[in-house]
């Protein structure tokens, strides 16, 4: 595995949606993904719920305001990655679900070896790697 | 459905003020979640106006988007663009990590583009260029046929074809050479003589003077080409109304042809008009106009209007019968055929033209399917890193523009190598006498060309790039992983590879039989020496020299004082040499057995002075040369060859012995046999030697002659070239020299077909050889690259870095040994099909070659597999594993 470069490793290094400026956009958006998809693997979900389970299980570390998360939403949903439903249930607001096509749960698992192995390129040079493989 | 909510309302109305112009989803969706987090910071005890503010808070983040994107949205070129000089830089490490297989595709792309520019080049300059005339597609030939033979046609016929209104204009021309003086300097001159009209039809404009007219017949009048306007009269406008001589008489000139302005008419080998010089009025006063017997004049016609070329030929066929009738004498086996003038001036390139376009897209097919496997190779390589960028949130385009761009750049830089190519191997096609090409003129590297020449790099850039890059999804290319590669994949790769390997080993093995016929005909003895003489052509001036008596008297003045130069070693004039395409011949018997002249010895014929057989170097086997005072003798002296000799006297002397030339003892004109001389290859080398005879030039002649000068021992004899031209200065320098050659040059034009045959052969061999090593390069480090895991398993296995080794250079053998097998009975097929058309070289003579050639070829190949096969082999494999 070749060394990433200087500047995705300074960029990646820092893992957190809290210093937006310093983050490069393509990892934004890869990770973005990578936490939409994992969530949705589970079972079909709604937009607030998204965001609402990524702030808790990050403890806060990582929160998605509406002006992020609907875009990559719809988006995935262009790709056909995911897929959006408008679901009336009784006593509930009207809300859009989201759940996971075929294409989706091959991009995840794409998804997380792409990570693993840059992780582990991480790993390999200092890091130490706290999630277990 | 639901209640009305009145607090997702409220907030519907922010995120429309927020979004104008927003999907109704969007904002649905939008407007949902402000709710949502609203209402659970009330239920967590927040009160409403903090709520409200961090509800605000996150409709700012929208707006502010929305603003910046307003404001200082990056253009789509900005966005396209970004980070490419990463990609560069990224390109430039991958470059020099593998230079070998950078070079290989630059290789490749060279190969294909400079065969596909040149090839098309020439196809379209010869074939597809229209011709430089008006209405070129109505112009047509008109040829008179006797049996299927085309010949020129005959003035009066033309006349009465003209009355059948086929045409809408038509003019006779008839061609020749001339000796053309001006002050002290005398050149020999195409000439072709015209009815005016021929050049109205040809749509010429003289930028000086005026055109040819009618009354202009039996005028000494001409109009010049541009460009002996240029060499002889610095282009000066002033030349109009000068005078020049032509073949003793004066002309004056009284226009200038445009430049570029010609009329090339092939016909088979047969006659040609080419390059035309000086171009006069045809003589309406000449016998030959009104001798029906005398077809002596090639004709160019437009069709009349509306009238197809078919209708043409149906009403000159009905008056050829009627004339064959009326004029039976000389037209019963006469027919007219019309031609098209494009296919009379291209119809004999069009077969070689279409081979060459033919092979050229063979090798861009070929090129490209080898580039697209090493370009999956340099995929599989680098899949890792493509998995992670990709993983890591670059867009596709970005991806997609890396490969791009990597691609660009080999093609740019092979591009450059095959234009550089490319041109000079049109160059080349077009300057070889071999390849007997027309309209070389009409072979131009402008906007058609060079348009073409980017779409064959558009193509040979973007189709290996399109075709492995990672797939557009990021899904597709996980599942397009190594491990799902098809067996067919492979063995169809394998089956690419092998099947370049059989047309190398073909085409290499018709290469060198190629070039074994050709070193066996420059290896025959001619019958001369080839490496001793110059030789050149001198016109005695018909005004100057009006007599035998004054001609000979100039000639042999003229051998005698270049005889005695320094550095020469004899000269002589003859009226013919070998190999220098000037065919004569005649008849001839024995006083002792008179024939009738059907039963005759058919023999070449020429003149020579005293000197003629040592200047070339042909040996005199019995009696002696000419002397100067043989014309003293009663009877005319004679030369033959060995062959005559042997034909008509058998193993007796024939010194002494009389013969008659040509017919001559009719009035009393027998010949003295003075020397028997040794057979020469008169021909072409490829052919046998012909019976010949000599007669003594003096009381043969004529004015034009060639001049033979033997240079001393280590003499070159082209280095006495000036010495020799400045002395026919001094004797007369108003007679012209040309076609200045040494006997070495007539040599090597006699053989410039199969010289060209061979260069082409090993030219397509040499592309076809690499790109069979380049593909076996490809294939194999692509294989590599895929088996990265397979190969990573048997190391953990226990295989040793040796046995894997093996294992690919093993496969790489296969495939050579199987292309070697199929080349090789190709290459049989081909040695049978060849041996009948090359010299002196018999199907058995491939066998040695092709062993030869396959092993070199299966050597070679395992070579290029050499260096993926070393990097397949010390895989490490724990990593392949984890790949």
């Amino acid at each position: 595995m070749r060394t990433p470069s200087c500047r995705q490793f300074a960029l990646c290094n820092l893992s957190t949606y809290t210093l937006p400026m310093v983050l490069s956009p393509d990892v934004k958006k890869g990770s973005a993904e990578l936490l939409i998809l994992s969530l949705l693997e589970g079972g079909p979900l709604h937009g607030y719920e998204i965001a609402r389970l990524i702030a808790d299980r990050s403890g806060g570390t990582i929160t998605f305001t509406s002006a992020t998360l609907y875009p990559a939403l719809h988006a995935l949903d262009r790709q056909g990655i995911i897929r959006g439903q408008w679901v009336v249930k009784p006593g509930e607001r009207r809300r859009r679900y989201y759940h996971l096509t075929a294409s989706g749960r091959r991009t995840l698992q794409a998804h997380r070896r792409g990570w693993r192995r840059f992780i582990d390129a991480l790993s390999l040079i200092g890091l130490p790697a706290r999630a277990g493989r | 459905m639901t209640t009305p909510d009145p607090v997702v309302a409220r907030w519907r109305d922010e995120v429309h003020r927020a979004l104008p112009g927003a999907d109704p989803d969007l904002v649905e969706e939008v407007a949902l979640h402000v709710a949502e987090r609203w209402t659970a910071s009330r239920g967590e005890g927040v009160t409403a106006s903090e709520a409200d503010r961090a509800a605000f808070a996150d409709l700012d983040v929208w707006r502010s988007r929305v603003n910046a994107r307003s404001v200082a949205d990056p253009s789509v070129w900005r966005r396209a663009t970004s980070g490419i000089a990463l990609d560069l830089k990224a390109i430039r490490r991958v470059v020099a990590r593998r230079p070998s297989a950078t070079l290989a595709a630059g290789v490749l792309v060279a190969l294909a583009l400079a065969a596909n520019l040149s090839a098309f080049a020439v196809a379209y300059g010869v074939l597809g260029r229209p011709l430089p005339y008006p209405q070129p597609d109505r112009l047509v030939t008109l040829w008179q046929s006797v049996r299927g033979d085309l010949g020129q046609v005959s003035y009066p016929d033309l006349v009465n074809l003209r009355e059948t209104g086929a045409f809408d204009a038509s003019g006779a021309i008839m061609s020749g050479f001339g000796t053309l003086t001006t002050g002290s300097t005398a050149d020999r001159v195409e000439t072709v003589y015209v009815e005016p009209v021929v050049l109205t039809m040809l749509g010429a404009r003289p930028p000086v003077g005026r055109l040819l007219e009618s009354d202009d017949s039996a005028k000494l009048l001409v109009m010049i080409s541009h460009r002996l306007w240029l060499s002889r009269f610095g282009g000066d406008a002033s030349a109009v109304g000068r005078t020049f001589s032509l073949s003793g008489e004066t002309y004056t000139i009284v226009g200038i042809l445009p430049r570029g302005f010609n009329l090339e008419l092939p016909v088979g080998t047969a006659f040609t008009i080419d390059q035309p010089d000086v171009w006069l009025a045809l003589d309406r006063t000449a016998s030959l106009m009104t001798r029906r017997e005398a077809s002596t004049y090639e004709v160019l016609a437009r069709l009349a209007p509306d009238l197809s070329a078919g209708n043409a030929q149906a009403r000159i066929d009905a008056r050829g019968r009627e004339l064959a009738r009326e004029f039976a004498s000389t037209n019963h086996d006469r027919e007219f055929r019309l031609v098209p003038l494009r296919q009379q001036m291209v119809g004999g390139a069009r077969r070689p033209v279409a081979l060459a376009v033919s092979a050229a897209v063979l090798v861009l097919v070929v090129a490209l399917a080898n580039l697209t496997t090493l370009a999956l190779a340099r995929r599989r390589d680098r899949e890792t890193e493509q998995t992670v960028r990709q993983a890591l949130g670059a867009s596709r385009w970005k991806i997609l523009r890396h490969w791009l761009l990597e691609s660009a750049i080999v093609t740019m830089i092979g591009g450059s190598a095959g234009v550089l190519a490319g041109r000079w191997l049109t160059s080349w096609l077009v300057a070889s006498r071999g390849a007997h090409l027309p309209r070389v003129d009409a072979v131009l590297f402008d906007a058609p060309v060079m348009l073409y020449s980017l779409g064959v790099l558009a193509v040979i850039g973007l189709v290996p790039a399109l075709l492995s890059t990672p797939h557009a999804h990021i899904g597709s290319a996980m599942r397009a992983d190594a491990r799902t590669i098809g067996r067919s994949t492979r063995q169809s790769r394998r089956l690419l590879v092998a099947s370049e390997i059989a047309v190398a080993l073909t085409l290499s093995t018709s290469a060198t039989l190629c070039g074994l016929a050709l070193v066996r005909l420059l290896g025959v003895n001619p019958g001369f020496e080839r490496d001793r003489a110059l030789t050149m052509r001198v016109s005695a001036n018909a005004t100057r020299y009006p007599t035998q008596e004054a001609t000979v008297l100039f000639f042999n003045s003229l051998a005698t004082q270049v005889g005695a130069l320094p550095g020469v070693d004899g000269a002589a004039v003859a009226f013919t040499l070998p190999l220098s395409n000037q065919p004569t011949g005649t008849d001839v018997m024995s006083a002792e057995h008179p024939l009738p002249p059907a039963q005759r010895l058919n023999v070449g014929w020429q003149m020579a002075s005293p000197g003629y057989f040592h200047a070339v170097g042909i040996p005199i086997v019995r009696g002696r040369d000419f002397r100067v005072e043989d014309h003293l003798r009663p009877r005319h002296s004679t030369i033959i060859s060995e062959s005559v000799a042997q034909t008509l006297f058998g193993d007796a002397d024939p010194i002494g012995r009389l013969v008659s030339v040509g017919g001559g003892e009719a009035e009393g004109d027998w010949h003295e046999v003075l020397g028997v001389a040794g057979d020469v290859r008169h021909t072409a080398l490829a052919e046998p030697p012909t019976p010949r005879v000599y007669d003594a030039f003096g009381p043969h002649w004529e004015c034009t002659m060639f001049l033979v000068i033997r240079a001393q021992s280590g003499v070159e004899p082209a280095a006495l070239t000036p010495i020799v031209r400045s002395t026919i200065a001094a004797v007369d320098p108003t007679v012209p020299v040309f076609e200045i050659a040494t006997m070495g040059d007539l040599v090597d034009r006699s053989v410039a077909g199969p010289r060209f045959a061979a260069l082409l052969a090993a030219g397509l061999a040499g592309i076809s050889i690499l790109l069979a090593l380049v593909g076996t390069f490809a294939v194999v480090a692509c294989s590599v690259a895929e088996r990265q895991r397979e190969l990573g398993v048997r190391v953990a296995l226990g295989a040793t870095t040796r046995g894997i080794f093996a294992l690919i250079l093993g496969d790489t053998l296969m495939t050579a040994l199987m292309g070697c097998v199929v080349g090789g009975v190709g290459a049989a097929l081909a040695a049978r099909i060849l041996a009948g058309q090359l010299f002196g070289v018999r199907p058995a003579d491939a066998a040695a070659f092709i062993a030869v050639l396959a092993v070199a070829l299966t050597v070679a190949s395992v070579a290029a597999a050499w260096w993926p096969a070393r990097r397949g082999a010390s895989v490490d494999p724990l990593v392949a594993i984890r790949e």
